[in-house]
Parts: structure tokens; C-alpha cells; sequence
């Protein structure tokens, strides 16, 4: 309270002070009134009254201190005259601001990106409440498995749906692309299958129409609404009345009902939804019906917690009851001799507040490691500063001193300059928050994703501690190298002794270590990093994906018979190969490196199926080992005399032959594969041999393939995915293909992609980092450059008197140079040493992100050492030699 | 044991005034002090005011502007709640730094 009253009489000031003027003034009066009283006369009153009460000013300013917060108001009195010290020297300022600025923001944009991915929480009523629903070992389940995100299967939603304790509400979805074109160019819209109570449960109102309730989600519903949201009104309707508007969605019509609040996303941080439909409706709109599988999981589940349970209770009471949930929900498509490990799988539920996230699976890591990286930057950005900041309280020393002298507190000196430091920290930091708007959308542009960044109070926590941080580290130092100023060493007319005092370029000393020590850490990560994406790039997925184009297609508007449908397909495979410039052209399910898969157990045809090895699996047309550029080591490609009446032929890599004891030639073997979903267990006879490929995704290691032919399958669909090879740019390919198949149906839709921009694509996260530490690395390369020449020139000036006198009792230059490189080569080395203990820890931790080298690898810290080392070299011979070209006359004539 | 030093004993002196005298301005405490105390005592204009503000900051007493006797306007103190409580611990403090006082006198 006191602290409080003292603090709003701050603003009041003048009139305290008047009060407290009248108030000692009158109590002078009744003293004199008093002495009067007693006979004396009016002069020798006065004089005695004057006598007693002292220095009037003197107690004066005693009682103002106890009115107000006098450590405030002479706060505020330092940060302005730091302010009029600046407009002073306006370069100093501007590079203190700058340098700041640029490490702040970097920090900020960083941060922020992190809080968005990473922290914040669903703009949804009370996301604390709420739980996801996960099985916990869902690769031992059978069947299609949907998305990154944890799923169950529609039997088991309709389960949950009816019995859920612990949750007062429970909902799920999927999410999925709908096309809205009718042939053509592929359009979609971000959909999602949404239950009926899914925005009841979260709390989401409409601001225009209604939400769907239980009664929209109803076996056989057909299509009945759809809700759309904030960005797709805008962007579709332009903001206009869209109630009862149409809209197409694959191919069927569905009214709008509902739109929902901008804020609202989804649950899938970084996945903006554009439509949503009740999950009743996935059969009217798909070919397959999900809704009885229990082979296919793909809905996820988010319940709101009961108050009176925690989710520990909810995930046991899951953990005992999934068994039942389990068998009740196994229908017969399940494959029979899967259900026993099925039946072992356990449900549980965890938090969700912040939803779902592919990004956060992706980049928490790299996120958190690059936050890392830029706050080293940051602390070398304030330890160049602390050196400038230290040399600036030197030079006014005796400004210092003149303070000292006329009876400033040791303790108000601390607060002048930390003042100043306060003020360029806080401008830093402002100008910072303002670089990181621009650099953390250029991230999300890079990224190529949409997020929704928020000024909440934890971004202005990070940027006030960051500022308040950053002014003690840089100011600090100064601020007590101020306060220790001997008042009559520094009012001495000398500007510089004999030899320059040792602890000031010890300290000066400790931070060019300390930066050196840093930049090598940052360094060596960027290196690392670098390296590691290197390796990636280079890496030989065992196949030649430059200059293949993806042509994704889908018939399914010309609703063609089955079994017509592989003719259909091998047609068009042969038009698209007769386009001149196309060298090969293959079908294929799985487009390699595109994060797809599907894998089974194999065993070989004979031997007991406990002996059972999984394998990667690959439909593929003729053709498809020539357009990849795959070797053949044995045996033959498929060919059109595989159909599904001859009997069924693989084709295996070399590491499928080796993992099931096949030898060096397995042509001729036979395997089995088990039941599938779709399939019963079959027997394959390998008619080929073909060098290994990766599969899935370039860190994975190689894995057995089994590639089985196209055309034996029973079940030809309406997509296919070709893999095109040409002779021409891609561009043109593209132009090319799209007229090929528009002269053969206006009614077939289609989209292309490059293979190598895809593979490129999921190097995403490695490049991230790559790219950036490689920035940083190089920023801290060039801080500790320019620190290092600070201190070496600081020294030299300040002991270019001592030097004079080396060099007139007869020291030559070339020993001057080394004197000086030697002072800089032992902080460098020092540097080095700390540097390379603190490498190795940062390492460990980076271990997990890097790809084809060892975290500790001794050849990227040295080369990272010798290059820092060069860079400082350097950039101290300038100084050295500054120093051998001293004058000694010139030098000893300014003593 | 007292907590308090001796250097507390002008706030006691300045509260028990208050309390005796219900209200008062500072000339008035210090007369009040030097006439009670028989000229034994006589607190420094320099000490009083700066005590005074802080009393009143810390709301132990309360200020306002009134009219002497003789027609002088100046500022008078009363104690506040919070004052008087001020003054009973500080009145038994007192009675325990006296007693601690007295004994090292005594000590032979």
C-alpha cells in the first residue's frame, strides 16, 4: 500500500512539494510567533529559529524522499538523460538498436512459432477439458490406417459414442479433401467428417445458421448440410449470405447450414478446414463404406472431461474396459488370425488442449532446438554489446569521476548506465517484435503452412524477460566497471599509463572467450545440420527421381466396369507414352518417398508361417524399374502376359531375397502373403530381382519390397498414379498429359507433381534447420570476429605508450605483431577449449535430428575450430599490425 | 527480545504525543515533548518531518489542514487504527529494550 501511495504521488510532484514548503514554513513561523511571545525582538527570533531548525533545503528534501518513491522518479530521470546521451552519439545508438533488434527478432519469430505449434491452446470453451481418445499400439491393428493422427474405427467411435464415462461430452472426426471440380484440374477443399456433437462438444457457435446436432448424424442421412467456415465464407461467398447456397462436393450438391467463428480451425493445429460434413454422409460421398469396417481406422476421437474425473481415471477405466470395446466391435472382415493381438490392444486417453498436429510432430524438435541456437545468438549479441557498452563507460570515466566527486552514489552511477541499457534493450526489443512479424511469416511461408499467430501474454512475457535480460548481461558489466571509477586516479590528467590495467581486459578478455566459446557451439551445429541435409540429398534412394512427374488421375466419373477398368487403364498408360518427349510411363499404388505405405507379413511358401517377416508392399504396371531407373539384377519385369488369370508373380528387391533366406538367386521361389482385409493369404512365385530402393522415407533404412503386378489385381480402381518420365521440362510434360487426357475424357481429373520436389518436400524440417543455423552460425562467426577486433584494438590503443617504449629500447615490429597475436591466440584458444566442451554437449542433444553422421563427429568440430579460428586470425592482424606501425616518438610525445 | 532499537524511540515519542493529545501539528509535538520531558528531550526539526511523512505514508497517522489558535494554517497529525496499534507494540517493546537496557547497567 505504501509502495503504492508513494508511487501515484509520483505524478503529483510540484504540488508536494509546495505542500511540504508551506508546512515547514509555518512550523518556522510558530517557532518565531513563539520566541516573540517571550520578548524578543522580531530580528533575534528569527534567528533563533533558523539556528534550530537546521538547513531548511536539507530537510526539505529529507521529508520529499519519504513522500515519494524518490528510487522511481530518478529512475525515470536516468532513462532521460540516457535519452539525451543518445541523440548524442545517434551510431552508437543505432547499432546497439540494430544489433538487438536482430537477435530479438530472430528469438521472437522463432517463439512465436514454437507458441503456435507448440502451446497454445484449441480457441475452443475450456480446452483444459479436453482428452483424445488413442489406441496405444496402433501398428498391431489390421487394415487401412488414415492420417498422422491417433484413429479408431467407426464401430469403435459408435461404441465410445454410446458409453463414455469420464467424459460429459465426446465427438470425433476425420479429415479429408472433397474435389470440387467436375474433370479437369483437381480442386479440394480442406473437408471434414465431423459426429454429430463434435461442435457442441467444443463449444463452438455459429455466427451464422446452426451447428450440427445428434440428430443430423444418422445412419442413411445422404447429405444433409454442411457447415462451413470464417475463411472459407470469405473466401468462396466473399462474406455474402451464404445460408442455403449450394455447393458441390465430389460430385454430390449439399446445402450451407452453419458457418463458424474465424478463430476456429479444427482440431488439427496447421490444418485450416474449409467444410464440414456429418460422418453419416461418408457413404453417400465415397465409393467404400467406412462406416461398418472395422479393418479401416480413421476417426479420431476428442471427448470434454467430467470435472469429477481426471484423465489418469479416464485413460485407466479405457485401459479396463478395451478389451470389451474391443471384441464387441470386431466385425467379420477382421482378418481371423489377427483378432487374438487385437483383442490385446488398449485404449487410453491423453490431454488435447492444443489439439492435434502434424506440425508439431515435424518441428517441435527442430523448434526447439533452433530457440536454442538463437538465444546463443543472442547471448553473443549482448556479450559483443557488454564489450561496447564497456568501452563506452571507459572513455567516460571521467564524467564518472566529475559524478563521483560532487557526491553521487556508487549505487546511482549503477543506475545511470543501467539505465541506458534499459532503454536501448526496450527500443531493441520494440524494433525486434516488429522484425519478427515479417521473419516469422517469411518462416510460415517457407514452411508453406497457415497458422495463426497471436500477440498473447505469453509472446509479451517472452519479449519483456528477453529485453530485462538482455540489458543486465550488457549493462551490467559497464554499469559496475562505472561504479568501481576511482574518482582521483580518473581526474589524473593521463590518459593512458604505462601498461594497461590487467583486470580491465580481463574482463573485456572473458567475454571475447565466452563468444568465441559460443560461435564455435553455433558453428559447429550449422555445420552438423548442413551436413546432415547433405547427406539426405545426396543420399541414393536406389532410384532416379529427377525428371519424373507425378500425374495423379481419377476416372471415376465415367463409371467404368470393373471389369474393364484395367484395359481402361493400360489405354491410357499407352496414349500417355506416345506423347512425344515421354521416355517411360508406369502405374503404381505407392509413389516412393511419399510417406505412403503398406506393408504385410511374408513368409516363404513351405516353410512354417510362425517364420512370417514383414515387407513392404508396391502394385506396379510394366515399366515402372525402366521409368525409375532401377537395375534388374535377375529375372524379368512383369509384363502384359501377368493378368489375373495367370498365376500371380512378384518381383523382390534384394533385401526382400536376404531377409527370407533366398539366397543370391531367388527366381523361381515362391512366398506366401497373409490374409489381408481384402484379400485371403496368397502365394506369389518371384519372377525378378531388383536393386534395393528406400520406401516409405529417405531416413528409413532399406527395407524388403515385394512389387506385385498391377493387372493381377481383382480389384482395378478408378485412380491411378503415374510415374512419367520425358525428355521435355516438366512444364510441358504436364501440357502434354493434360490435353492427352482431355481428348480422352473431358470428365477425368488430375494434378501433377515433380518426384524430386516431393522428396525435396519432405526434407522440409532438415532444411529449416539447416538453413537457419546455418545463418546463425554465420552471424556468430561474424559477432566474434567483430568482438575479437574490439578488444584487440582497445588494446593496442591503450597500450600504445608501453609498445613506444618496446620499440625505443629497440623491440622489432615482427615482435610486436606476435606479441599482440599471441594475446589474441591465447583468448581464441581459450575460447576453442570451452567451445568444443560445450559442442559436444549441445551435440548429444542434436543427435536425434541429424542423418548419416555422428553427433560427436570429430571432423566437423575441427574444421568448425580451424574456421573460426582463420576468421579471428584475421581479423586481429589488423590491430597487430596497427600495433608494429606505432610511432614510438609520436606515441611517448602524447604522455 | 526487542526487536526494536533505540533509534525507534522518536517514532514512539511522536505516536504517544499523538495519542495523549488527540491531534497536533509538528511545532506542537516538539513543545509538547520538550515542556513533558522537561527540556530533557528535544527533537530536531530535521528528524520530525521525515518521520512524520513516513508515518503518515505508511498510514499510521492521518494529515490535514487546519487553523492554530493563533490563526496559523498548518498541517495536523491524528493517529490512525493502524497507529495505535503502531504505539501498543511499540509502547512494550520499549518497556523490554528499558528492561535490557537496565540490566547491562546493573551488570557488576
Amino acid at each position: 500500500m505504501a509502495l503504492f501511495r508513494r508511487i501515484l504521488s509520483l505524478g503529483k510532484r510540484a504540488s508536494t512539494d509546495r505542500e511540504i514548503d508551506a508546512e515547514l514554513r509555518e512550523h518556522m513561523a510558530m517557532c518565531i510567533d513563539d520566541n516573540m511571545a517571550q520578548g524578543m525582538s522580531r530580528e533575534a527570533a528569527e534567528r533563533d529559529a533558523r539556528s534550530r531548525f537546521g538547513n531548511p533545503t536539507v530537510v526539505r528534501e529529507r521529508v520529499l524522499a519519504e513522500d515519494i518513491a524518490l528510487g522511481l522518479e530518478s529512475l525515470w530521470h536516468d532513462v532521460r538523460s540516457a535519452l539525451r546521451v543518445f541523440t548524442k552519439s545517434p551510431g552508437f545508438a543505432f547499432v546497439v538498436v540494430a544489433t538487438l533488434a536482430l537477435g530479438i527478432g530472430a528469438n521472437t519469430a522463432i517463439f512465436e512459432l514454437l507458441d503456435a505449434v507448440l502451446l497454445q491452446s484449441l480457441p475452443v470453451k475450456n480446452p483444459r477439458e479436453l482428452a483424445q481418445v488413442r489406441v496405444v499400439d496402433l501398428d498391431k491393428a489390421r487394415g487401412d490406417v488414415a492420417g498422422p493422427y491417433p484413429v479408431v474405427t467407426n464401430p469403435i467411435w459408435e461404441n465410445l459414442r454410446e458409453d463414455h464415462p469420464g467424459f460429459s461430452g465426446i465427438a470425433a472426426w476425420h479429415d479429408v479433401g472433397f474435389s470440387r471440380d467436375s474433370g479437369g484440374d483437381a480442386r479440394f477443399v480442406s473437408g471434414l467428417y465431423v459426429s454429430g456433437e463434435f461442435f457442441r462438444v467444443l463449444g463452438v457457435r455459429p455466427v451464422a445458421g446452426r451447428v450440427f446436432t445428434a440428430e443430423d448424424d444418422r445412419p442413411g442421412c445422404g447429405l444433409p448440410g454442411a457447415i462451413i467456415s470464417y475463411g472459407f465464407w470469405q473466401q468462396e461467398f466473399g462474406g455474402r449470405p451464404a445460408l442455403g447456397q449450394k455447393l458441390r462436393l465430389n460430385d454430390k450438391t449439399v446445402d450451407v447450414i452453419g458457418i463458424t467463428p474465424a478463430n476456429f480451425f479444427g482440431v488439427a493445429v496447421g490444418d485450416n478446414f474449409d467444410v464440414a460434413v456429418p460422418i453419416c454422409a461418408q457413404p453417400y460421398l465415397e465409393t467404400k463404406n467406412l462406416l461398418n469396417s472395422s479393418t479401416n481406422w480413421w476417426l479420431s476421437v476428442i471427448g470434454r472431461l467430467d470435472p469429477a474425473w481426471s484423465v489418469q481415471q479416464v485413460a485407466a477405466h479405457l485401459g479396463a474396459t478395451s478389451r470389451g470395446i474391443f471384441a464387441s466391435t470386431l466385425r467379420a472382415d477382421y482378418p481371423p488370425e489377427s483378432v487374438k493381438d487385437c483383442l490385446a490392444l488398449k485404449l487410453t486417453a491423453e490431454p488435447s488442449a492444443a489439439g492435434v498436429s502434424m506440425l508439431r510432430e515435424m518441428y517441435s524438435d527442430p523448434l526447439r532446438f533452433l530457440l536454442g541456437i538463437a538465444g546463443l545468438v543472442l547471448l553473443i549479441t549482448c556479450a559483443n554489446l557488454a564489450s561496447l557498452m564497456l568501452a563506452r563507460t571507459t572513455s567516460r570515466e571521467r564524467d564518472m569521476a566529475v559524478r563521483l566527486a560532487i557526491g553521487a552514489g556508487r549505487w546511482r552511477l549503477i543506475r545511470l548506465v543501467l539505465g541506458e541499457s534499459l532503454l536501448l534493450s526496450i527500443a531493441g526489443a520494440l524494433a525486434g517484435a516488429a522484425l519478427a512479424q515479417a521473419l516469422s511469416r517469411a518462416l510460415l511461408g517457407y514452411l508453406g503452412t497457415s497458422l495463426d499467430f497471436k500477440l498473447d501474454w505469453r509472446l509479451f512475457a517472452f519479449l519483456l524477460g528477453i529485453s530485462l535480460l538482455t540489458c543486465l548481461l550488457f549493462g551490467l558489466a559497464a554499469a559496475l566497471r562505472a561504479s568501481r571509477t576511482s574518482p582521483g586516479a580518473a581526474m589524473k590528467a593521463g590518459s593512458h599509463g604505462m601498461t594497461a590495467s590487467r583486470g580491465r581486459l580481463g574482463f573485456r578478455g572473458a567475454l571475447v572467450v565466452s563468444q568465441v566459446a559460443l560461435s564455435l557451439v553455433l558453428l559447429f551445429c550449422a555445420l552438423l545440420f548442413t551436413q546432415s541435409l547433405r547427406n539426405l540429398m545426396i543420399d541414393d534412394p536406389g532410384f532416379q527421381a529427377e525428371g519424373v512427374l507425378i500425374a495423379r488421375l481419377d476416372f471415376k466419373r465415367l463409371q467404368i466396369p470393373l471389369d474393364q477398368r484395367a484395359a481402361f487403364q493400360r489405354q491410357l498408360l499407352d496414349s500417355i507414352r506416345s506423347i512425344p518427349g515421354v521416355e517411360d510411363v508406369a502405374n503404381t499404388n505407392i509413389v516412393p518417398l511419399g510417406g505412403e505405405g503398406w506393408s504385410n507379413a511374408v513368409w516363404v511358401d513351405g516353410h512354417d508361417s510362425t517364420l512370417r517377416q514383414d515387407s513392404d508392399f508396391s502394385s506396379i504396371s510394366p515399366d515402372y524399374f525402366n521409368t525409375l531407373r532401377i537395375p534388374m539384377v535377375a529375372g524379368r519385369d512383369f509384363n502384359d502376359h501377368d493378368t489375373s488369370q495367370s498365376p500371380r508373380v512378384a518381383v523382390v528387391n534384394e533385401a526382400f531375397a536376404k531377409k527370407l533366406g533366398l539366397g543370391a538367386n531367388p527366381i523361381g521361389a515362391r512366398f506366401r502373403r497373409e490374409a489381408t482385409p481384402s484379400s485371403p493369404e496368397l502365394i506369389f512365385q518371384i519372377v525378378g530381382l531388383v536393386k534395393d530402393t528406400k520406401y516409405r522415407g529417405i531416413r528409413r533404412p532399406i527395407d524388403p519390397i515385394a512389387y506385385l503386378a498391377l493387372a493381377q489385381d481383382r480389384d482395378a480402381g478408378n485412380r491411378m498414379k503415374l510415374l512419367v518420365r520425358s525428355r521435355l521440362p516438366m512444364d510441358a510434360t504436364e501440357q502434354s498429359i493434360r490435353r492427352t487426357l482431355h481428348d480422352v475424357s473431358s470428365a477425368i481429373s488430375f494434378n501433377f507433381d515433380g518426384l524430386q520436389d516431393q522428396i525435396q518436400q519432405s526434407l522440409l524440417a532438415e532444411r529449416l534447420l539447416a538453413t537457419l543455423s546455418g545463418f546463425f552460425g554465420a552471424l556468430a562467426v561474424v559477432l566474434a570476429m567483430t568482438g575479437l577486433y574490439g578488444v584487440m584494438s582497445y588494446t593496442v590503443t591503450q597500450r600504445t605508450t608501453e609498445i613506444g617504449i618496446r620499440m625505443a629500447l629497440g623491440a622489432q615490429r615482427t615482435e610486436i605483431t606476435t606479441m599482440i597475436l599471441g594475446k589474441a591466440a591465447t583468448l581464441l584458444a581459450a575460447g576453442l577449449v570451452v567451445g568444443a566442451g560445450l559442442s559436444l554437449a549441445a551435440a548429444s542433444a542434436a543427435g536425434a535430428l541429424l542423418f548419416g553422421l555422428k553427433p560427436r563427429d570429430p571432423a566437423t568440430l575441427a574444421g568448425a575450430a580451424l574456421l573460426l579460428a582463420v576468421v579471428t586470425v584475421v581479423a586481429s592482424l589488423v590491430p597487430s599490425i596497427r600495433a608494429a606501425n606505432v610511432n614510438p616518438i609520436d606515441s611517448l610525445r602524447t604522455e | 527480545m526487542a526487536k526494536n532499537d533505540l533509534q525507534g524511540a522518536l517514532d514512539l515519542l511522536i505516536l504517544k504525543t499523538l495519542s495523549q493529545l488527540d491531534s497536533m501539528h509538528g511545532y506542537g509535538i516538539v513543545m509538547h515533548i520538550r515542556r513533558v520531558s522537561d527540556e530533557l528531550l528535544i527533537v530536531e526539526e530535521g528528524s520530525l518531518y521525515p518521520a512524520l511523512h513516513r508515518m503518515e505514508q505508511n498510514g499510521w497517522v492521518r494529515a490535514s489542514w487546519a487553523v492554530t489558535d493563533y490563526g496559523r494554517k498548518a498541517k495536523w497529525y491524528a493517529l490512525t487504527r493502524a497507529g495505535r496499534e503502531q504505539l501498543a507494540s511499540r509502547e512494550k517493546n520499549w518497556a523490554q529494550v528499558v528492561k535490557g537496557v537496565d540490566a547491562i547497567l546493573r551488570f557488576a
